[in-house]
């Protein structure tokens, strides 16, 4: 022992108290000044939320017949933080693809292998390995868990359309949403997160906010290997809201059978237009109603079974549906909606605007007679085409208004046009355009889906503004007098999409009124029925029409379905046999020339003549003569119509097997 | 040296009648330092209670209760090994020392040799089932040895430079392993040791002075891999810690003051019953103390070491010779060590080392070792007076 021993032993007493102080004195700093902040930390450490999508919201007809619903899939799913920590991951896996093959589910080890690599989703929803398998396996699974750990086994609602292929353009399609689409629902109310389903086309796109479910939220303690521990809270998902559609599916139905069937028979035919096979591979078809601009029916041809798409396509088969540059040469683009964008001339069918144009501008009266010797020769010829014929050449000898509607009377229309074009400082350089533009034409309808087109109505300016533009295309910038007497039966540059052709003619039919189209009938509560909003008609002007002439040119149209004899009405042939007494027809055919191919096929009309319930416009491409395919259509389209208002006899059980003898008219 | 016998202890009235009463009663038993006892009791119940929150949780894939079960059993061992640590004179010791060091060097050079790899690094054998940490025995061997060589020398530069070479021999194998906490806690031993033992002041002064130095060149130079290096560092510079030590700081740091003042709740840690404090029932157990028992829990397991370390000192002070002061001082050092540097760890102020926290972290060998250790701080006390 040495003296300084005590000192010495007091010296690590001192060590041991100051260190104690140290370790006090962060212990208090921690538990007492910070706990609350440290505290927040470890609960964001420690829960995770996952956000359930809300189920979606049903698209039904004007009558309540479901277009669009959610049907129960069985899928198989795949928890990778439990499956990993399996004693025996590998057999687990085995286990999974004998019982997936046994339920005839295609699949291997490597291929849920991948599966699982390849999730990029939310790390917290469980992979799905097998989707939409046989419901049985939701039993066997389940009676199983406990040799599979991590696998489960989930009903989830998928999006079903159960007609199929029926008005797939008006519903469209849901599918996974894309990086631009989340970008661009950024602020959206019920917000998205990758993974989610969102309408792409048609009325799924449309009125998406309405029909997306509000989604829930499950929040959960999860441990420090992620897996979960405990559910903290849970916010469940709401559906989202009914969509009726002003969409009458029997009447959908109808048109799509007809169209399909004329088509068919067309084809099958092997006639010859313009030196051209007659091959109808593409159209649309369009059933409006002239006292409210609700859309009926909406038919695309070629069409697709929405089905196909939100259970997933190859990129192959996906650019044949849809992609422009591979859809447009061989398979006719099935996606595109052809009543709302396709551009067609409107040929024989836009006399009507020639001919109001005409008589009210007191060029040439509606009862002013010109005799039709099948051709017509400008005079003086400045430039372009100087001689114009009837189709077939075929002369209709003495016509007025009317009668030049009847029959289709080109040489009736040369005439306007010329006449209109030599007398510019009366008329002024778009005398015929600016009746057109009243009735809509080279205007969008406003019909609420996507991507609508506005047409082309072709005048002067655009003309210049289209070869200043583009002179490669378009060779010529000045307007000749050829071009007027070309716009007056509807040919040249002048194209309209199917749906506006049916509007302007309900304008016409409606006695003036110009309106929106719409497709929605209103929005309800899924579980109280409750009204939540409607959509009435949306009147754009109106056109305050002379009725006398407006007459006139209906008489001339009933004259095109029913008149028989020397002056035959170009769809009489096609409309015989039609109820015509108690529900007349009034209606043009269109032959509208194509450069390189057959000629469109094209039918407009409206009934009855007066107070009209209906408009309807058919246009077939590569159709040959609107009596030919378009015509026969619009009967197969309205003769059902038209037995229901006279027998009452509702749409779905309609006699279809209409006795129809197409064309025996040159237009 | 003095045996223990019958009439150097005070005797009892009434005691002599009966031989074994009186036997018993003459032995130095009587001296026993219950307070120290009782302590070692109480963190001994704490610890099974908290092994069991550190390896309990909602998904543990194990039986729940099998560390604790583990742990029990090492404590009940560590009772009675204390007991028979305190039986025999420690004076005995003293002239075995030599023996005692070399069979602890023996183990270590053996574990190089054959031991497990667990982690990288080499620390055990298997043993009847549970592993043996021979750098853990080799704390008791390399305090006797010290102690022995120490006592009863004029301490010149030479001799302690020598006593320094006596404990440098198992810390060079141990860093070997590699073990850098194991072999610091040999360096705490030593500086107090060297301290009490005598050794001028001036040699004193100049040994921490080296000891810095060298501490500098260890951590600026490349003898330490950058994982030990990043570790040793951490409280001041946290950001050069990869991602999994860094986490494991701030987990534990988490852990301690999401406890706030009273606790989250024995078993109602989120952070503990969770799994988110990595080696949470050996290394990090303080972390389960901190989140449910709270600043009062910790605390007052703070306070009982407070006295643990109080009563080692006491017998320090009280032991009849050198020796016996040099035991207790040595044992004082290294739980005083590794205490701070366990908790200190584990509350983000000092490097993150694998040391575990005496009489609290699970495991057999580290419990064994502290409690002979307790059992010869035991043996000194109730013989100061024989």
């Amino acid at each position: 022992m040495h003296d300084s021993q005590p000192l010495r032993l007091s010296i690590l007493g001192i060590v041991a108290v100051a260190l104690f102080t140290a370790l006090f004195s962060r212990l208090w700093f921690l538990q007492v000044m910070s706990a609350p902040e440290y505290e927040a930390e470890a609960q964001s450490n420690r829960t995770r939320s996952i956000v359930v999508e809300g189920p979606r919201g049903r698209i039904l007809d004007r009558n309540g017949q479901v277009l669009a619903h959610n049907r129960e899939s069985v899928v198989v799913t795949v928890d990778r933080a439990t499956l990993d920590a399996a004693d025996d991951r590998d057999e687990v896996l085995a286990r999974l693809v004998d019982e997936l093959t046994a339920a005839e589910v295609d699949t291997s080890v490597d291929a849920i292998e991948e599966a699982i690599k390849n999730w990029n989703g939310d790390p917290f929803r469980p992979i799905v390995v097998a989707d939409d398998v046989n419901p049985e396996l939701y039993f066997t699974l389940s009676e199983r868990a406990s040799i599979l750990p991590g696998v489960g086994v989930e009903k989830t609602l998928v999006r079903h359309y159960p007609n199929a292929d029926l008005a797939a353009h008006v519903l469209g399609y849901v599918g996974e949403i894309n990086d631009r689409e989340l970008a661009a629902e950024a602020d959206a109310e019920k917000a998205y997160q990758l993974g989610d389903r969102i309408g792409k086309m048609g009325v799924e796109q449309q009125y998406e906010h309405h029909l997306r479910g509000t989604p829930g939220q499950i929040t959960f303690e999860v441990d420090s290997m992620n897996r979960i521990v405990s559910i903290r809270s849970r916010v469940e998902p709401k559906p989202g809201n009914d969509l009726w559609l002003t969409i009458d599916a029997d009447l959908q139905r109808i048109t799509e059978d007809s169209m399909e069937e004329e088509m068919l028979r067309a084809r099958s035919e092997g006639d010859f237009s313009n030196d051209f096979p007659i091959t109808a591979p593409a159209g649309a078809a369009v059933v409006v109603s002239p006292r409210t601009g609700e859309v009926h029916a909406m038919a695309s041809y070629p069409t697709f079974d929405p089905n196909e798409l939100v259970d997933g396509v190859t990129s192959l088969r996906y650019s044949q549906l849809g992609v422009e540059e591979v859809c447009r040469r061989d398979f006719y683009c099935p996606l595109e909606n052809k009543a709302i964008r396709g551009n067609y001339p409107p040929g024989s069918t836009f006399k009507i605007f020639t001919g109001y144009a005409a008589a009210t501008s007191g060029l040439r009266s509606p009862g002013a007679t010109i005799q039709d010797p099948g051709s017509y020769t400008l005079d003086p010829c400045t430039g372009g085409r100087c001689t114009f014929y009837n189709s077939n050449n075929s002369a209709h000898g003495s016509v007025d208004l009317p009668l030049a509607l009847t029959v289709s009377s080109n040489v009736y229309f040369f005439g306007v046009g010329e006449e209109f074009a030599l007398r510019d400082e009366i008329y002024g350089d778009r005398p015929i355009q600016e009746v057109a533009e009243r009735f809509g034409i080279g205007s969008r309808t406003g019909i609420p889906l996507p991507n609508e087109a506005p047409g082309v109505l072709i005048d002067p300016a655009l003309k210049a503004q289209r070869h200043e533009d583009n002179p490669d295309v378009f060779l010529e910038g000045r307007w000749n007098v050829g071009d007027t007497v070309n716009l007056a039966i509807g040919q040249g540059d002048i194209s309209v999409t199917p749906a506006q052709l049916a509007n302007a003619y309900a304008t016409m039919g409606n006695g003036g009124t110009l309106r929106h189209l719409n497709i929605a009938l209103k929005v309800t509560d899924p579980t109280s029925g409750e009204v939540i909003q409607s959509f009435g008609p949306r009147d754009v002007r109106d056109l305050e029409l002379d009725q006398g002439v407006r007459q006139v040119i209906t008489d001339g149209l009933v004259g095109v379905t029913t008149r028989t004899g020397q002056h035959r009405g170009t769809g009489a042939v096609v409309f015989d046999g039609f109820p015509h007494a108690q529900y007349p027809v009034a209606g043009k055919t269109g032959t509208a020339q194509v450069t390189g191919k057959a000629s469109s096929s094209v039918f407009a009309a409206w009934a009855p003549a007066q107070n009209p319930e209906y408009a309807v416009s058919v246009m077939i491409e590569q159709g040959g003569y609107g009596s030919g395919v378009a015509a026969p259509i619009t009967r197969r389209i309205l003769e059902p119509l038209a037995n229901r208002s006279i027998h009452g006899t509702p749409l779905g059980e309609a006699d279809l097997d209409i006795d129809i003898e197409a064309g025996g008219a040159f237009d | 040296m003095a045996t223990t016998g019958p009439t150097l202890a005070r005797p009892r009235l009434g005691d002599r009648s009966t031989g074994v009463a009186a036997r018993v009663s003459a032995t130095p038993w009587r001296h026993l330092d219950v307070s120290l006892v009782a302590v070692l009791g109480l963190l001994s119940v704490v610890s099974v209670v908290m092994v069991l929150a550190a390896t309990h949780g909602p998904r543990t894939t194990t039986n729940d209760t099998f560390f604790m079960q583990r742990q029990a059993v090492f404590v009940v061992l560590g009772f009675v090994v204390m007991f028979v640590a305190a039986a025999i004179d420690y004076r005995h010791w003293r002239e075995w020392w030599v023996a005692i060091y070399g069979l602890g060097m023996l183990s270590l050079v053996f574990v190089m040799l054959f031991g497990i790899s667990a982690k990288g690094t080499q620390r055990g054998f298997a043993l009847a089932g549970f592993q043996m940490q021979p750098s853990e025995f080799m704390k008791i061997a390399a305090i006797i040895g010290l102690a022995g060589f120490l006592v009863g020398r004029e301490l010149d530069l030479v001799r302690t430079v020598a006593g320094i070479g006596v404990i440098g021999a198992p810390v060079v194998l141990i860093l070997m392993q590699p073990d850098l906490g194991t072999a610091l806690v040999f360096g705490a031993i030593t500086l107090g040791m060297l301290l009490v033992a005598g050794v001028p002041a001036r040699t004193m002064l100049g040994l921490l002075l080296a000891a810095g130095l060298a501490a500098g060149v260890v951590v600026t130079s490349d003898v330490l891999d950058e994982y030990q290096k990043a570790r040793l560092t951490n409280f001041v510079n946290p950001d050069a810690l990869d991602r999994d030590q860094r986490y494991n700081t701030e987990q534990s740091q988490i852990a301690i003051a999401s406890g706030g003042i009273t606790g989250q709740g024995l078993l109602k840690g989120g952070q503990t019953s969770n799994g988110y404090v990595p080696e949470q029932q050996t290394d990090f157990i303080f972390t389960a103390i901190g989140e449910e028992l709270g600043f009062v829990g910790s605390a007052g397991v703070l306070l009982l070491y407070g006295v643990l370390l109080w009563r080692i000192l006491r017998a320090a002070q009280l032991s009849r010779d050198a020796f016996g002061t040099l035991l207790c001082v040595g044992v004082f050092c290294l739980i005083l060590f590794q205490l701070f540097e366990n908790i200190g760890m584990s509350l983000g102020i000092m490097p993150v080392t694998g040391i575990p926290l005496p009489f609290m972290s699970y495991g057999g060998s580290s419990i064994i070792v502290v409690f002979v250790l307790a059992g010869l701080v035991l043996n000194v006390h109730m013989r100061r007076f024989s």
